[in-house]
C-alpha cells in the first residue's frame, strides 16, 4: 500500500471522527475498513478509541487517523478534545432504527459546534444488509443529506458493503480541498513553503473552499 | 502255520501258554499297548521280554525259511534289474536331448504365454479401475446436477441429490481423494442452501412488509363494507319494526348472506416461505429456521410499530394501523399453513406486544389531540382495525377500553367545538322571523327538524316563528348527536342510547341553554329581541322531541318500541324554565322601559285648578310604547305569550299610578287631579280593549282581558271620585268593587286628598250640596280608617 515508502512515512496525517448513537455500528466500521474484521458480538465503546490505515491517492500517502468514539451518554464530557483537529466525520445511523436518524441533527450540532465549518461531512446508513428490517428508507437519509449538504452512503459492516467508498471518499474530498488550498498558496509569492511531511492540516481560516453541495449515493 | 502253532502250543508249559497269547495278539494286529502297561504296572517286566524274544526268534526263523526257499528267484530279479537300469539311462539321455529341444522351441511361445498373462491382469486391474471410475462418474453426475440445481435455485432437489452423493460416497466410492474432498464439501454446500434460503426469506420479508400495508387496508376496507351493510340492514330492520307496530306494512326481512372469500381477496404469496421451511426440514434444523422467523419477524413488527414523527400523526394512523393489520394477516396464514414453523403462543406473544404499543400509543397522540374529528377519525379507524383482527381470533378489548377512555375527551373537545359554533350562531343572529320562500327550504329548514305547528304545507313567502338561529342551533345539536353516536359505536357499550341520551341533555343543559341564559341576562338586548329568543325558545323546546328520536334512530332502537318509551329530555324542562326567565328578563326590560315614561311624580300636577279631558302627556307616550312593542309581540309570539307580556305591562302601569298616590313625593292632591288621572286610566282602558281585541286574544278566554290588569288603579280613581266613599268600609261593597284596595295603603294616600271648598263658593246651591255631602262622607271614611288602623 505505501509503495515506495515505508508504512510510517506519509504525505499528509487526516483525523477523521466517527459519531453517532449507541449500537449503530460505528466500531465495527472502523474495525471493517482498517483491519478487514467484523466483530457480531459487539460491546460499547468505553471512551475513545483509534486506529489508522494508510492509502494512495493521486500518488500521495495519505495516513487516515480515525478517532472511534462512545454513543452513550456517559462519555460526553470528552468531546471537545475528541473534536480537535478533526478535517472530517463519519456521521452515522442505524437504518433498523429510526431514533438514531432522528438524533443525527443534534450530533450534526454537536460536531459543528466544535470543528471547523470546512470539515467533511458524511452521513452513513449502515446495516443495510438489514433489509428486512429498514426503518429508514434511503430517500430519507438522501434527503436529509441534501438538506445538510453532507455526502450519503448507506453501508453494511457485516459485509464489508460501501466502507471502502465511503472512507475513500472522505479522504478524498478532504485530500482535495488541501491540495487546491495548497496550489492557491503556492500561487502567493510570500506563502511559506508547502506542508511538510507528517504535519498535521489546519484547514481553518480559508474562505475560499467550495461549499460542499449535493450528496453521494451509493 | 496255524497248525505249526497248534502243536507247539501242545508241546509247550504253561509259560509257553502266555507266548501263545501274545503272539495271537500281534498276529491280529490288535493293541499290545495296555498289555505292556499292565506289565510295567504290576512291576515284572521280566516275563513280557522273555515272551517278546520269542516272538522275535520266531519271525527270525520264518524269514530265514522264506529265503532259502526264493534265492533262485531273487538272483533273477537282480539280473532283470541291472538289465531295466541300462534302459532307463538311455531313456534320461533321450529325454534331455528332447527337453532341449522343446525348450529350445517353446521359449518363444513361453514369452507369448507371458505377456497373455500380464494381459489378463492388466485387464482385471483395467475392468476394476472402470468399475470404480463408474461408479465415480455416478457420484460426479449427481454432484453436476447438485450444482445446476444450486444454480438454479433448486434447493430442495439440490438437497435431495446431495444425500444421494453422500450415500454413494459411503459406498461406492474407495478413491478416497475423491471421498475426502466430496465429504468436505457437503456441509459447505448445505450451510450455502441455508444461506442461500435465508437470503430469500429475508428478500420474502422485504417483499411482504411492504405489501402489508396494502393487505391490512385491503382487510380494513372489507370491514368498512361490511360495516355500511350492517348499518342498512339495522336501517331497514328498525323501520319494518316501526312499521309493524303501527301496523302499516310487512316486515320484509332478507337472509341473503354475502361470503367474502377471504383468501381470493387478499392476495400474497408465501411460496419463498414455504419453500424455506422445506429446505430446513431436509437439512434437519427446522427448528433453527422457527427461530430465525420468529426473531425477525418479531423485530419487523417492533419496527413497524414505531410512528416517525416527521408525519402528523393524524396523517400516518391510517398507514401505521393498516401495516400492522396487514402483518397480522400474513401471520395468521403463515401459522395456518406452514405446519408449525409459527405456534399460536408466539402469534399472541407477537399480538400482546402490538396491542401494549398501540394503546400506548394512542393513549398519547389521543392526549395531544385538540379537535374532535381527528379523534372521531382516528376512532373510527381504530374500531375498523379491531373488527378486521378479530376475524383473524384476537381479542380487542385494551384497544376498546382505551377508545372508551378518550370518550370523555372526545365529547369535551366536541363539545367546545359546538359551543364555539353556537355561540358564531348566537353572535351571527339577527334576531329577525326567517322569511322562507320555497318548499325546499321550508322542508329542510323546519320539517327535518320536527319544528313546524302544523301538518298542513304553508303558503310561501311563508314567515316562520323562530329566526335563522334556531335551525342553525338544531343542526349543530344534530351533529352533535351523531358525532357522539359515532364515537360510541362499535365500542364496548353495545346499547349506547342512553349515554348518547345523557350526552345530549348535558349538551343542551350545559352549552345551548347556559348560552342562551346569558344572551338573556347580557343587558344589551332589546325589547323585540328579547321576545324572538323566548319565541326560539319555544321551538328548540319541540325540537326536544326531535332530537331524542334522532338519537334513538342513530343507535338502532325503533321510535315507536312499545316496551322501550323513550321517555323525554331534561333540557325540555331546563329550556322551558329558560323562557320563563327570558319572560321575566322581558318584562322587566318593558317595565323599566314604562317607568321612564311614568314619571308622573314629577310631572304631572297633582293640584291642578282645572281638569283635562286630554289627559297627562305620559300616558301618550306610554300608549306609543305599549303599540311599539304589542306590534311585533303579535308577530314573534304566540297568542299566550302576547297576552302575558301585555297583561304584565298594564298590571305595571296600574301598579305606577297607584304608586304616585302613595309616593313620598306627592304631599297632597286634590279633585281635581283624581279627575285628571281617571281620564288618563280611560284613555288606556280604550287601548288595552282595543289591542286585546284586535290581536285576536278574545278569541282565547272571554274570562280575561288587558283592561283587568288595571283595576287596581281603576278601584283606587272610582274611590277617590266616589259620592260615597264611606262604603269601602261596606265588606260586600269591598268586595266587589274594591278588592284589589289595601286598607292601609288607602288610609295614607286619602290623608293627601285636600279638596278645597275655596273655589266653589260661587257655584250653584244644587252642587254645593252635593259637594258637601261627599266631604261629609269622605271625612267619616278618612276617620274610620284612622281609628280602625
Amino acid at each position: 500500500m505505501a509503495g515506495y515508502k515505508g508504512d510510517d512515512e506519509y504525505d499528509y496525517l487526516f483525523k477523521l471522527v466517527l459519531i453517532g448513537d449507541s449500537g449503530v455500528g460505528k466500531s465495527n466500521l472502523l474495525s471493517r475498513f482498517t483491519r478487514n474484521e467484523f466483530n457480531l458480538e459487539s460491546k460499547s465503546t468505553i471512551g475513545v478509541e483509534f486506529a489508522t490505515k494508510s492509502l494512495n491517492i493521486d500518488a500521495k500517502v495519505i495516513k487516515a487517523q480515525i478517532w472511534d468514539t462512545a454513543g452513550q451518554e456517559r462519555y460526553r464530557a470528552i468531546t471537545s478534545a475528541y473534536y480537535r483537529g478533526a478535517v472530517g466525520a463519519l456521521l452515522v445511523y442505524d437504518v433498523t432504527r429510526r431514533a438514531t436518524f432522528e438524533n443525527a441533527a443534534r450530533w450534526l450540532k454537536e460536531l459543528r459546534d466544535h470543528t471547523d465549518p470546512n470539515i467533511v461531512v458524511m452521513l452513513i446508513g449502515n446495516k443495510s444488509d438489514l433489509r428486512h428490517l429498514v426503518a429508514v428508507p434511503t430517500e430519507d437519509g438522501k434527503s436529509f443529506a441534501e438538506k445538510e449538504s453532507l455526502y450519503f452512503m448507506e453501508t453494511s459492516a457485516l459485509e464489508a458493503t460501501n466502507v471502502e467508498n465511503a472512507f475513500t471518499e472522505v479522504l478524498s474530498q478532504i485530500y482535495r480541498i488541501v491540495s487546491k488550498r495548497t496550489v492557491e498558496a503556492g500561487k502567493n509569492a510570500s506563502s511559506s513553503a508547502v506542508p511538510s511531511k507528517g504535519q498535521t492540516i489546519n484547514v481553518k481560516d480559508d474562505s475560499s473552499v467550495l461549499k460542499k453541495i449535493g450528496c453521494c449515493s451509493n | 502255520m496255524d497248525i505249526k502253532t497248534m502243536r507247539r502250543g501242545v508241546m509247550e508249559n504253561s509259560d509257553g501258554g502266555e507266548d501263545m497269547v501274545l503272539a495271537n495278539l500281534i498276529a491280529n494286529g490288535d493293541d499290545v499297548g495296555p498289555l505292556v502297561r499292565l506289565a510295567f504296572e504290576r512291576g515284572r517286566p521280566e516275563g513280557l521280554l522273555h515272551q517278546l524274544i520269542y516272538v522275535v526268534k520266531q519271525k527270525e526263523a520264518e524269514i530265514e525259511e522264506m529265503c532259502k526257499t526264493h534265492y533262485e528267484e531273487f538272483i533273477l530279479a537282480v539280473d532283470e534289474l541291472r538289465g531295466v537300469l541300462l534302459d532307463a539311462e538311455e531313456l534320461k539321455s533321450e529325454l534331455q536331448s528332447d527337453n532341449f529341444k522343446l525348450q529350445q522351441v517353446g521359449s518363444a511361445l513361453l514369452a507369448k504365454l507371458e505377456e497373455l498373462l500380464e494381459s489378463y491382469s492388466v485387464r482385471k486391474n483395467m475392468t476394476e479401475a472402470i468399475e470404480m471410475s463408474k461408479n465415480c462418474i455416478q457420484v460426479l453426475e449427481l454432484c453436476v446436477k447438485c450444482n445446476s440445481h444450486i444454480s438454479e435455485g433448486q434447493f430442495y432437489s439440490a438437497l435431495k441429490t446431495l444425500d444421494l452423493v453422500e450415500k454413494s460416497c459411503t459406498q461406492n466410492i474407495p478413491a478416497k481423494a475423491i471421498k475426502m474432498l466430496i465429504e468436505s464439501r457437503i456441509p459447505v454446500i448445505k450451510l450455502h442452501i441455508e444461506k442461500k434460503v435465508c437470503s430469500e426469506v429475508n428478500e420474502w420479508m422485504v417483499e411482504i412488509r411492504s405489501s402489508a400495508k396494502n393487505i391490512g387496508e385491503t382487510a380494513i376496507g372489507h370491514a368498512v363494507t361490511v360495516r355500511q351493510r350492517d348499518k342498512e340492514m339495522l336501517e331497514q330492520q328498525r323501520k319494518a319494526e316501526e312499521q309493524s307496530i303501527s301496523g302499516l306494512g310487512d316486515l320484509a326481512y332478507t337472509l341473503e348472506a354475502e361470503e367474502l372469500e377471504e383468501d381470493s381477496v387478499l392476495q400474497f404469496d408465501l411460496t419463498p416461505l414455504y419453500r424455506a421451511c422445506h429446505i430446513h426440514d431436509c437439512l434437519g434444523i427446522q427448528e433453527k429456521f422457527r427461530e430465525y422467523y420468529y426473531t425477525n419477524r418479531l423485530l419487523q413488527l417492533n419496527s413497524d410499530l414505531e410512528i416517525t414523527s416527521a408525519q402528523p400523526f393524524v396523517e400516518s394512523y391510517q398507514t401505521f394501523f393498516a401495516q400492522i393489520a396487514g402483518f397480522f394477516i400474513v401471520e395468521d396464514r403463515v401459522l395456518r399453513t406452514t405446519g408449525g414453523l409459527l405456534v399460536a403462543d408466539q402469534v399472541e406473544t407477537m399480538w400482546e406486544t402490538a396491542v401494549a404499543k398501540m394503546s400506548s400509543l394512542l393513549e398519547e397522540q389521543f392526549s395531544c389531540m385538540e379537535s374532535a374529528p381527528h379523534l372521531l377519525l382516528v376512532k373510527d379507524y381504530v374500531t375498523l382495525f379491531g373488527s378486521t383482527l378479530r376475524q383473524y381470533g384476537h381479542e380487542i378489548g385494551t384497544l376498546l377500553d382505551v377508545l372508551n377512555s378518550s370518550c370523555d375527551k372526545y365529547r369535551l373537545l366536541f363539545l367546545e367545538e359546538c359551543q364555539q359554533q353556537i355561540l358564531d350562531v348566537f353572535g351571527n343572529d339577527p334576531y329577525d322571523q326567517m322569511e322562507i320562500k320555497k318548499q325546499s327550504d321550508y322542508e329542510n329548514i323546519v320539517l327535518s327538524f320536527n319544528l313546524q305547528t302544523s301538518d298542513i304545507m304553508p303558503a310561501f313567502p311563508y314567515t316562520a316563528p323562530f329566526s335563522s338561529m334556531v335551525p342553525n342551533a338544531c343542526r349543530i345539536v344534530r351533529s352533535f348527536i351523531k358525532g357522539s353516536v359515532d364515537y360510541l359505536s362499535y365500542g364496548i357499550h353495545v346499547n349506547f342510547f342512553d349515554v348518547v341520551r345523557k350526552y345530549l341533555d348535558k349538551f343542551l343543559i350545559d352549552v345551548l341553554n347556559v348560552m342562551l341564559l346569558e344572551k338573556i341576562n347580557s343587558g344589551n338586548v332589546t325589547v323585540p329581541q328579547l321576545m324572538q329568543i323566548a319565541a326560539n325558545i319555544a321551538v328548540l323546546e319541540r325540537a326536544c322531541d326531535f332530537y331524542l328520536r334522532h338519537a334513538a334512530q342513530l343507535c338502532g332502537i325503533p321510535v315507536r318500541s312499545v316496551g322501550r318509551p323513550l321517555g323525554t329530555l331534561t333540557a325540555k324542562v331546563i329550556l322551558k324554565t329558560s323562557r320563563e326567565a327570558a319572560f321575566i328578563a322581558l318584562q322587566s326590560l318593558v317595565n323599566t322601559k314604562i317607568d321612564e315614561f311614568m314619571t308622573l311624580t314629577e310631572s304631572v300636577n297633582w293640584t291642578p285648578e282645572e281638569t283635562n279631558e286630554n289627559g297627562n302627556d305620559y300616558i301618550h307616550e306610554v300608549i306609543i310604547y305599549l303599540d311599539s312593542i304589542l306590534s311585533p309581540a303579535q308577530q314573534i309570539l304566540p297568542l299566550d305569550a302576547v297576552y302575558r307580556v301585555g297583561s304584565g305591562a298594564f298590571e305595571h302601569i296600574s301598579n305606577s299610578i297607584v304608586a304616585a298616590f302613595s309616593s313620598d313625593n306627592v304631599k297632597r292632591f286634590n279633585a281635581n287631579a283624581v279627575i285628571n288621572v281617571d281620564y288618563d286610566l280611560q284613555i288606556i282602558e280604550n287601548f288595552a280593549e282595543e289591542r286585546f281585541y284586535s290581536a285576536g286574544l278574545g278569541e282565547i278566554d272571554d274570562e280575561v282581558s288587558f283592561k283587568i290588569c288595571l283595576v287596581e288603579a281603576r278601584q283606587l280613581v272610582n274611590l277617590l271620585l266616589s259620592s260615597h266613599p264611606e262604603n269601602f268600609l261596606n265588606p260586600d261593597i269591598w268586595e266587589k268593587n274594591y278588592y284589589t284596595l289595601e286598607i292601609k295603603k288607602v288610609a295614607a294616600i286619602l290623608d293627601k286628598f285636600k279638596d278645597s271648598p275655596d273655589g266653589i263658593f260661587g257655584s250653584l246651591a244644587n252642587k254645593n250640596a252635593k259637594q258637601s255631602a261627599r266631604k261629609k262622607s269622605m271625612d267619616v271614611l278618612k276617620k274610620r280608617l284612622k281609628d280602625f288602623n
